[in-house]
């Protein structure tokens, strides 16, 4: 048949295409990419997370090319799931230069997967940064592994008409006024009775209830109730706490009040009046509302008001030697000048990690929109019992962090989905303290 | 009677039966609005996906109103370009061209290789034949998840690249089974006299079974290509560097990459599988064909 | 004439070794090299996070996954999740994909559009289904499934928390599953119902038989052999279910679409723990060998005496 006859022509046509596609494919992986000779040849690792941080890292790593070009030229990978990326990379096979969430730099130092920075990078860098921000790339004995361009902020965002609208004139705008668990029950039922879907609130549940989220935006539970996640190496008695079983079992009470959010703009489009996120929406937001837009703490459990900090840092493979560290370490220092901190703050709405930097920046100084962050950092609590006397207290500083985040947020999703939080909380408590008696402590 | 009028009388019977009574042309306008409302049925989420790439993302996550084609632009499609036009992030082409070459090379490659050694298996005798058949017929049962965890284990130094992409894939039980029920099935008398000419294995494979395997040859091409080219639990683990990303993990990547836009994640879904769509129009009779026969087997 | 190469081993055993070789070494390679080893690392606690290098541990990790009061449960769940899966999919899959057969056989103009549209999910990646899905799927009003139902029922059902409810995350993951996979199934059945003989259906005509005598007497006895297929692959797929929990639910809510695999999955590449991943999957293939075994007894019973 004449159709048959065409089919096959199309196939072989197909498979020729396809075939040379393929060639060519491997040819083009095989083949390494030409620059400038004699440069010294460095891979940078980033995280992308957002289309603003892929325009900076790009924009950051470009302007680097260009100032030294004939010496160093950086090759920029943009890692959809950095964790599991580093996770799953053996230590020769790691890039110069990668960006990590600073959550992970107890894990991966305890893995062999970080140089440490003492000595490369000059001192003066590591005094400029946030005191967070130190504590933040400091291991436990006592060396720094990464810098950071910034820190994260987390607390409320709300609509100062919907507040207004709603009667709630006691909208606490520094951290010391925070509202109370119970007062804030009373916030959402306004707010939500004045909203035309009926919901007060958005703790951007589309960013996934389980195992990440979580572990940065709801562990100040933990910490308002007055508990540390972990307390004396032991889990068991500190996350699963009556008090801190309590205050989740609040929260979960407030589910009702809350817009899933699944198009991610429930607070920007104005379903609700008030939003549970960090800094990363502060352009988006301040964009949508204008000077509708107020920055409050998160609400008080009892222990005072807790919020989140840490973010993004950059380390040096463990592996890097020779004249790839030295390019690895001007890179380090290239992006810790102001003027690249800033470039990726205006656009993910980070703060700033550096004294100078904070300074220039119109949102973090003082009298900025977002001046709550930079003081809620400047009150850390860092691994004390917490206190209503201090503020952000840092994800558990230790290698068994990414087995808690899970456990953590585990819990977390069966709290959010009805489930009973004592033997959710308890359940997470007992697996965080098995894997530390796995690891021998680590 | 004869044979003729039984024919006839048979034909005169059945025009009966046929003949259009009301009952039949309501039975048939049912069948065609059943069949009618499945298909919209089936088609509701592509045509939401295909719907829903030409319009902006606010008017995309809106109930029903999705469905609505209004203010339709390519501008998600533009933003996709935008995203993916350079090293950092992968090149839009690229992730084409890797699902392309790694699916190229599993199945070629895997047609050659299967073929050859269900060929030995079913046709020729040498020592240690009965016990690689009963392997393979072992190893037909064993889903790939089962070697997923060790494989990316014994292989994650190899991270990133081609080869750990197609290489463990090429060799498939399953389509040794395929290939060796068909050629057990084959006419012996041809090989026989082949045989009897004097002409070797290897000739008799190229000249005489390869030919008359137009059928295997195609469904097992067509079940491997769908096989490897939506393959995503091994490309999960394996494959992080956005040049060597293959298409079905990419979408999920774009998609797990906050804001989680739906406009353009659905302009993405749509250049992704509008290739396949269209083979798949081009080509059905083959693959239902294939699918069909690869049961028959079973 | 030359003469074949004779060996007491068998005529031709350097050419059938040879033709064989590529696709041994590679199954070698990639599948039984690979097993072992999951077999291998079962008995040790191998970390991608721990310094000390692998210990070994005995049956420690098959104790954890089955019998440990603390991490027990969650395995179990994930196995009955697996099973509730099968169990609503198989005949869910299976009864679909007949009578979307039954509908397609008639000889009807166009038959093969409507064809064409029923197999169409069946080439789109799983991936890009569940990710169509998530928003369909999506808890309030403006999710598109929430949506049609509120049209269709003039408002009265209220919207549906189709992936969030832990008692029906998991039919909404079997919903989706169903329509990326019923094509498959229907064009076998479609195959199957092609071979049964015309004239035991006029023979049953001719005896004045219904459509619904018909349909028990000749098609479901024809397509007794097809059937059985289906239900075994139909079966193995449930049971190897992955894609679509790692996208839209990572297991949740309350391990309510928790899987084996998932579990595996987890364990190996987000947690690192590769011994307890090896372990799953131990348990894993000695659960898929035992069901397609048992079903392929009991099953092919029936089959011998046709």
């Amino acid at each position: 048949m004449k159709l048959r006859k065409v089919i096959r022509l199309k196939l072989k046509k197909i498979s020729a295409v396809a075939g040379s596609i393929a060639a060519l494919t491997l040819g083009l992986g095989v083949m390494a990419p030409a620059h400038a000779s004699g440069a010294q040849e460095i891979t940078v690792w980033a995280m992308c997370s957002e289309t603003g941080e892929i325009a900076a890292a790009r924009e950051q790593v470009a302007a680097f090319n260009g100032y030294y070009e004939g010496d160093y030229h950086a090759t920029l990978t943009c890692k959809a799931d950095m964790g599991t990326a580093v996770k799953s990379t053996s230590v020769d096979q790691l890039p110069s230069v990668f960006e990590f969430d600073g959550e992970n730099l107890a894990a991966y130092v305890y893995a062999g997967k970080l140089k440490q920075l003492d000595g490369l990078v000059p001192a003066s860098v590591f005094s400029n940064e946030l005191v967070s921000i130190q504590a933040e790339g400091t291991y436990k004995d006592g060396h720094k592994y990464s810098v950071s361009q910034y820190d994260s902020g987390l607390g409320l965002y709300g609509s100062k008409k919907k507040l207004a609208a709603a009667g709630i004139k006691d909208v606490p705008t520094t951290w010391s006024k925070a509202w109370t668990a119970s007062r804030f029950t009373q916030v959402l039922s306004a707010l939500a009775a004045k909203a035309p879907g009926k919901k007060a609130l958005d703790i951007k549940e589309n960013y996934g209830m389980g195992p990440g989220w979580p572990g940065y935006a709801f562990t100040p539970i933990v910490n308002s109730a007055g508990y540390q996640i972990v307390t004396n190496g032991k889990a068991v008695g500190s996350l699963d706490n009556a008090k801190v079983v309590s205050a989740f079992k609040t929260f979960a009470s407030w589910k009702k009040y809350v817009d899933p959010s699944a198009d991610d703009k429930a607070f920007e489009n104005g379903r609700v009046g008030l939003a549970w996120v960090g800094h990363w929406q502060y352009p988006a937001f301040s964009k949508a509302l204008g000077k509708d837009l107020v920055v409050l703490p998160l609400p008080n459990f009892g222990a005072g008001t807790k919020s989140g900090q840490g973010s993004h840092s950059w380390g040096i493979g463990k592996n890097s030697a020779g004249t790839e560290l030295a390019a690895a370490n001007v890179f380090l220092q290239y992006i810790m000048q102001d003027k690249w901190i800033l470039n990726v703050t205006d656009q993910n709405g980070a703060v700033p990690a550096t004294k100078t930097a904070l300074n220039k920046s119109v949102n973090y100084r003082k009298g900025g929109a977002l001046q709550l962050y930079a003081d809620q950092l400047a009150a850390s609590c860092g691994t004390a019992t917490p206190t209503a006397k201090c503020v952000t207290v840092p994800r558990t500083i230790s290698a068994a962090w990414p087995v808690i985040n899970t456990a953590f947020g585990t819990a977390m999703q069966t709290i959010w989905n009805g489930g009973d939080a004592k033997t959710a909380l308890h359940t997470a408590a007992v697996t965080i303290d098995q894997d530390n008696t796995d690891h021998s402590g680590y | 009677m004869s044979s003729a009028t039984e024919q006839a009388k048979k034909e005169v019977m059945r025009r009966i039966r046929r003949s259009r009574s009301p009952k039949k042309v309501i039975k048939t306008f049912f069948h065609y609005v059943f069949l009618t409302v499945v298909t919209a049925i089936f088609f509701a989420p592509i045509a939401y996906m295909l719907i829903g790439s030409l319009k902006p993302t606010a008017e995309v996550l809106d109930g029903i109103n999705g469905f609505v084609p209004k203010n339709l632009s390519f501008n998600n499609y533009l933003q996709v370009f935008a995203t993916f036009n350079d090293e950092s992030m992968g090149f839009l082409w690229r992730f084409y061209t890797n699902s392309i070459l790694v699916s190229f090379v599993i199945v070629f490659g895997g047609l050659i290789v299967n073929s050859m050694i269900a060929y030995a298996l079913a046709r020729l005798r040498w020592r240690g034949r009965d016990a690689v058949q009963v392997l393979v017929i072992l190893l037909v049962i064993l889903p790939f998840e089962a070697i997923a965890i060790p494989l990316f284990f014994l292989l994650r130094d190899f991270r990133n690249t081609y080869f750990v992409q197609f290489l463990p894939f090429i060799a498939s039980a399953f389509s040794i089974y395929l290939f060796y029920t068909f050629f057990i099935g084959l006419p012996l008398e041809i090989q026989e006299s082949a045989r009897i000419d004097g002409a070797g294995p290897w000739r008799i494979y190229r000249a005489i079974i390869i030919p008359m395997s137009k059928p295997v040859f195609a469904s097992v091409t067509i079940l491997s290509f769908l096989g490897a080219w939506s393959s995503f639990l091994f490309p999960l683990m394996m494959v992080d560097n956005p040049l060597y990303v293959p298409l079905p993990l990419e979408i999920q990547v774009y998609f797990t990459q906050p804001p989680t836009d739906w406009g353009p994640i659905f302009a993405f879904g749509v250049i992704l599988v509008l290739p396949v769509m269209a083979v798949f129009l081009l080509f059905q009779r083959w693959f239902i064909q294939s699918v069909a026969a690869s049961a028959i087997k079973g | 004439m030359a003469k074949a190469k004779k060996s007491k081993f068998g005529q031709d055993n350097l050419v059938g070794v040879l033709m064989s070789l590529p696709g041994l070494i590679l199954l070698t390679l990639f599948v039984i090299v690979p097993f072992i080893t999951a077999i291998y690392l079962s008995f040790f606690n191998v970390d991608f996070n721990m310094v000390q290098g692998p210990q070994f541990w005995g049956l420690e990790q098959y104790r954890r996954i089955l019998v440990d009061p603390i991490t027990s449960p969650i395995f179990y769940k994930a196995l009955m999740n697996n099973m509730t899966f099968a169990l609503i999919v198989v005949p869910a899959q299976t009864g679909l994909a007949v009578l979307l057969a039954v509908m397609l056989n008639a000889k009807l103009k166009g038959i093969a559009f409507f064809r064409t549209f029923f197999f169409m999910p069946v080439v789109f990646p799983m991936s890009l289904v569940a990710i169509i899905w998530a928003l369909m799927f999506s808890r309030d009003s403006m999710g598109m499934l929430n949506g049609l139902l509120n049209l269709f029922s003039f408002g009265y059902i209220q919207p549906i928390d189709w992936l969030g409810d832990p008692n029906i995350a998991l039919l909404s993951i079997a919903l989706l599953s169903i329509w990326a996979g019923v094509g498959f199934q229907m064009v076998i059945v479609l195959a199957g119902l092609q071979e049964i003989p015309a004239e035991l259906y006029e023979a049953a005509s001719l005896d004045r038989a219904n459509f619904w005598q018909r349909f028990w007497n000749v098609t479901v006895p024809g397509l007794r052999n097809t059937l059985i297929f289906v239900i075994i692959i139909t079966t193995i797929f449930s049971l190897r279910l992955f894609d679509q929990v790692f996208i839209l639910t990572k297991g949740g809510p309350i391990d309510a679409t928790q899987t084996v695999m998932y579990q595996a999955v987890t364990s190996a590449f987000i947690e690192g723990n590769v011994g307890r991943a090896s372990a799953i999957t131990v348990i894993f293939v000695l659960i898929i060998i035992a069901i397609t075994l048992l079903q392929r007894l009991v099953l092919r019973q029936n089959r011998e005496v046709k």
